[in-house]
Order: structure tokens, then sequence, then C-alpha cells
């Protein structure tokens, strides 16, 4: 599975692979493993920016417990 | 860990007319009036036997965050700061938490490109008033805002410079602001999940309920008291926050002219009408009340601009269609 690095910092964003055994390593030979990845495809954050919830919303048909109207 | 308790939150909440308390809420204890920067409180907790404290230590920071911040009260620090005498390049040093409102304005500012800007008359905070039916006419808006970019802020020494004869209007920021803080506040400290409402701008923080926390979005284009005016649905938030911009609220009339209280800051007017209702989710309750506030102002090019940030949006167009947009969930 394809993952990358959560910097969204391209210098840093270096694309790296998921092993069979679920282990993480780099695919250019000679960058340095990573340790906090994502998963590709998931939104990464943007700094300081627009981010959706982590949660995606769903319908709900059971009573609200607040109201969202503007005022 | 929470208890069982955690699928039936209960509920402290006020009613004000314009703002729907849905009879499907549960069950609640109602202090009438409660209201903080203009606007009726709602908080929701998994936690019952936390209920009583939750809604202490809320009462102190919205009645703080009320004193720095309320530009409808004549003793608020904004609004003297406001009338406060100033060189044109002289600093004023704020209080933390006014400067931690501001920087939240100013961010909101940039990420919009300046379609919510802090800069445009105050008298747009204070236009529509409290009740709704404020003063203001054609007239007094007929100025572009100064700009944020002339807004200065050292958040660390606390000092503002701000452009000459001008104030700032926290009006479009400072309600989601404040339930963001307020939100995370109550959770971190008493450790069950929270929600807070002011006037639409609801975040929430902590473990939520089982399913989420259900929100009823509305249209207010029914009579006062109607829950049913317009259409609605009932969405489920599991983190960050929801807010809703609407021209259907606070909004008069002077003269020929319909005036509402989101201005667009380039010519200082009430946005031209293309939307009736925005509603944004988003991290927080501050982005998400910013980008539904730039998207009634973006008019034609809000769905676009939103599905670009992802962000999961319902738009009521002005004939009642509703539009849907990035992930925003279908009704069943």
């Amino acid at each position: 599975m394809d993952i990358r690095l959560c910097d969204p910092s391209p210098a840093v964003a270096t694309y790296v692979t998921r092993t069979a055994a679920g282990n993480v390593a780099p695919v250019k030979p000679g960058l340095a493993p990573v340790a906090k990845v994502a998963v590709l495809g998931t939104r990464l954050p943007r700094p300081d920016g627009f981010a959706p919830p982590l949660t995606p919303l769903t319908t709900s048909r059971g009573p609200s417990h607040a109201i969202s109207a503007g005022a | 860990m929470l208890s069982g308790r955690e699928d039936h939150p209960v509920s402290e909440f006020s009613g004000r007319a314009g703002h729907h308390l849905a009879a499907d809420c549960p069950p609640a204890a109602s202090p009438a009036g409660w209201t903080a920067l203009g606007a009726a409180v709602q908080l929701v907790m998994t936690d019952p036997v936390r209920l009583e404290r939750g809604r202490a230590m809320l009462r102190t920071e919205l009645a703080a965050i009320d004193t720095a911040c309320d530009a409808t009260r004549p003793d608020s620090e904004i609004t003297l700061l406001a009338s406060k005498p100033r060189h044109d390049v002289g600093p004023v040093r704020v209080s933390a938490l006014l400067a931690e409102a501001i920087t939240a304005a100013l961010r909101t500012a940039r990420l919009t490109g300046g379609d919510v800007d802090p800069t445009v008359s105050g008298r747009s905070a204070t236009a529509a008033g409290p009740a709704g039916n404020g003063p203001a006419g054609l007239d007094d808006f007929l100025a572009p805002a100064p700009g944020w970019r002339q807004v200065r802020l050292d958040a660390r020494a606390r000092l503002l410079w701000l452009p000459p004869r001008s104030g700032l209007d926290l009006g479009a920021t400072a309600r989601a602001w404040a339930a963001d803080r307020c939100a995370r506040r109550l959770a971190g400290t008493l450790g069950c999940g929270v929600l807070v409402g002011l006037g639409g701008d609801i975040a929430v923080a902590g473990r939520p309920p089982a399913g989420g926390w259900r929100i009823r979005v509305q249209d207010q284009a029914g009579p006062p008291g109607s829950l049913t005016g317009g259409p609605y649905t009932v969405v489920a938030l599991h983190d960050g926050g929801l807010a809703t911009s609407s021209r259907s609220a606070r909004r008069w009339r002077r003269d020929t002219a319909t005036l509402h209280y989101i201005h667009d800051p380039r010519d200082g007017l009430p946005a031209a009408p293309f939307w009736r209702t925005v509603t944004v989710a988003a991290a927080s309750c501050v982005s998400a009340s910013a980008a539904s506030t730039a998207a009634m102002i973006r008019g034609r090019h809000a769905e676009d601009w939103l599905s670009s940030l992802g962000l999961p949006a319902r738009l009521i167009a002005l004939d009642g269609r509703v539009h849907t947009i990035a992930g925003w969930p279908h009704a069943a």
C-alpha cells in the first residue's frame, strides 16, 4: 500500500511503501525511514488552513442535540 | 471511561426568537435568556453528573469573552478600543483573550482571501443589534473596508496596530472562536464529550456520544417558532465544528433595501443575494463559520471553492433548492 509522510512540505514529503510485513521502507535507497505516516488517499492536514472534520458527516434519524440555523 | 449515559446527552440551553430549539432535543433544564456575544447558548454534555460544573465553567468563560469581544456592550474591551484615541502608528495593548480572538479573525481573513474581513465597519456587528432590528441604514455601509492587511498584531506582546480611524468587527468570527475554545476547555477539564453552540455556530470536543452529535440543520424561512420552515436535515458530527450563515436571520429593511449582516468588504454593502443559507462542517467551528460566511459572499462561485477545500457543505439557493457538496451526506 502506498503511504506518505504527514509533513506536507514538498521537501520532506517522501513517498514510501509499506512492505508485505507491514514495515515502512523508503522507495528510494538512502532515504531515511519514516515513523509518522498516513495512508495515501486520506486528506493530509493543511498547515493552518481549512480542513474537513476528521470523521465524515453522516445523516441521522435520531433526535437532535443542537440546532444550526444561522443567526 | 464514559458510561452508557453518553448515548443520552444532557443539555442546557436557552431559546430566543429566530433560533428555534427543536422539540426533539433531549430533556433539559432551560435557564431562560442565557446568551453570550448576542447569541443563544447551548451546552450539551455526555455526562450528566458533570453538567452543572460544565455549565458553571461555560458561564465563566463566556462572561470573560463577552467582556473582551462583545461589540454590542458599551463597556467591552473591543468597544472601548474603537473609542480610544490613537496615534496613527501607535500600538494598543489588548488582553490575552482579545488578542486570541483577533488572531482568529485575521486568520479567517487570510484563509478567505479577505472575504471575511474584521475591518469591515464595526457597524456590521452592531447594526442588527441583539434583537435583529438594528438602526443601520444603507448609507451607513457605503464604505469599503480599510483591509485586514493593515491590522498588525503582536500576539506574544499583545500589541495591536490598527489603521487610522478604523475599528475591528469580530462579529463574523468571535462566536465560532468562542465555541471552539469553550468546547475544548470543558472537554479537556471534565473528560467527557461536550457540544457548545452559540447562535448556530457549533463546536464539539471530547468523545462524542454513540452515533455522533446529532445536529439539526435548518433554513429559517418559516415563521418564528416553526421547526419545519424551510428544508432541514439532521446530520451526525463527531469532531470539529459546524456553522450556518443565512440571509434569513437578522435582516431588516431600510427604505427600499433589505439589509443583513453579511457584508462584502470590497464595497461595505450587504453581500449580493445568491444563497439563502450555507452550512459548512470543518475541523473547527471557526473554520466552518469562515467558510460559510465567505460562501455567502462568493455567491455562484461558492460551490467550486468549498469543493476545492474538501469542506462538506449544504447550500440553499434563493428558490429553496438544496445543494450538497464535498461529502455532505444525502438525506436517507
